[in-house]
């Protein structure tokens, strides 16, 4: 059956400012597109360069450019920073551009991320850290060059693309399980210490998306580890097997925690996985 | 719900107070009262929605309340009546409305059509990590 078109939902992010990593393609270029659309300026940040060791390619400069361009199509401003997140001057860099170009951050989408499948005894430290730093590491660095900001202004959201390996194990994916999973830690933390300063800070777990994460790794060889997935705990998506989410779906879960109507929402993990958890 | 057009039966346990609340809606409305912890209320709950409007899309399994005790001193009426209200209740109201939606999911299965109804049961962070009593 074809993917759910979404017919009943609108939100107004006008004069609101949202800031993107990993916003090169994927869910971070829909999130930046789904908040333009909602009226919003956007900051959108990518490393624009490969990792050696991650196994497949990222986004490119390129990529970046082409989610700023689509951003600006909308009639909505759009910064464009390339930003290694695992690298605390560049983040500081970021987000110093972004408050210099908008004077606000309103929303914070911690987005970028990287994987790649090894057995344990297999993983190198060097591959480990790549996963960890980016992931876990991003979003530290990203929270806290951002938070003063939003204080500054009376209050913020901030939010982080987790997993579904947030919440379970999955093969040969010590890293990025304890990464996902680490960031459900990270949130409860910053929830606590930020909501005096009227900072909701909540984690969007998706499944199985159809974006160059899994398109990647099956170039890089490892096309059977989803299959393996699914072996071990049943289909990624029980509304129809043969799909996977489009990203929107996951955009539509950032932008009702980052509205108003999710104002007492925080601390939250909040799977979008097509059931892939429940099993 | 009604806010954003929907039509909404309501049910209470209180019949006058289901009957003050339908007319304050600035929808459609119908009214099922009475206690859905009786035999075939639920059923006669599902009956009625369907009646009235001839279909469902969104159920809120909401009727609740508290009748808290410290273990020791609770007895078994009142750990039945938790039970009934709050886990009972929403699985006798899913059971009533499932076949009406299997039919219906069918027909717009053979049409091409897809409709997601939903089931929602509203739970408490009690559920979660608990209270005392």
């Amino acid at each position: 059956m074809a993917a759910r078109p979404v017919r009943n939902v609108r939100y107004d992010f006008t004069h609101q400012v949202v800031l993107v990593t990993g916003a090169g393609r994927g869910q971070g270029r829909a999130h930046a597109l789904g908040f333009a659309a909602a009226g919003a300026d956007v900051v959108v940040s990518d490393r624009g360069s490969d990792n050696p060791d991650v196994p497949y390619a990222l986004a490119s400069a390129a990529d970046l450019e082409e989610t700023a361009r689509l951003v600006r199509k909308m009639g909505r401003r759009c910064l464009a920073v390339d930003c290694d997140v695992a690298a605390e001057d560049q983040v500081e860099a970021l987000v110093a551009k972004a408050v210099e170009e908008f004077s606000r951050i309103d929303v914070l989408i911690n987005n970028a991320g990287v994987i790649s499948v090894h057995e344990v005894g297999e993983m190198s430290h060097a591959a480990w850290s790549a996963v960890l730093d980016t992931n876990l590491g991003g979003a530290f660095l990203c929270s806290k060059h951002v938070a003063p900001a939003m204080a500054a202004a009376g209050g913020g959201k901030i939010l982080l693309t987790g997993s579904v390996e947030s919440l379970v194990g999955l093969p040969r994916n010590t890293h990025y399980v304890a990464a996902k999973h680490g960031m459900v830690g990270l949130i409860r933390a910053l929830a606590l210490e930020l909501a005096p300063q009227n900072i909701n800070v909540n984690i969007v777990c998706p499944g199985g998306v159809d974006t160059g994460m899994p398109a990647g790794l099956a170039a890089s060889g490892q096309e059977d580890w989803f299959e393996e997935c699914t072996n071990l705990t049943g289909p990624w998506n029980l509304f129809d097997p043969t799909i996977m989410m489009g990203s929107e779906e996951i955009t539509h879960a950032m932008l009702w925690l980052a509205s108003d109507a999710a104002a007492y929402v925080t601390g939250v993990v909040l799977p979008v996985d097509a059931g892939f958890t429940i099993k | 719900m009604a806010a954003a057009g929907a039509k909404v039966l309501i049910n209470d346990v209180d019949a006058d107070v289901a009957e003050q609340t339908a007319p304050e809606i600035d929808a459609a409305t119908a009214v099922y009262a009475g206690d859905l912890t009786k035999e075939g209320a639920c059923d006669n709950l599902a009956a009625a929605a369907v009646d009235a409007f001839g279909t469902v899309d969104i159920c809120l399994n909401n009727a609740g309340y508290t009748w808290d005790g410290v273990a020791h001193r609770t007895t078994d009426e009142q750990f039945q009546a938790m039970l009934d209200i709050h886990t009972i209740v929403p699985f006798r109201v899913a059971r009533a409305l499932a076949p009406h939606w299997r039919e219906a999911a069918k027909k717009e299965g053979e049409e091409g059509v897809e409709v997601f109804r939903k089931l929602i049961n509203t739970s408490s962070t009690t559920g979660m990590f608990g209270n005392p009593g």
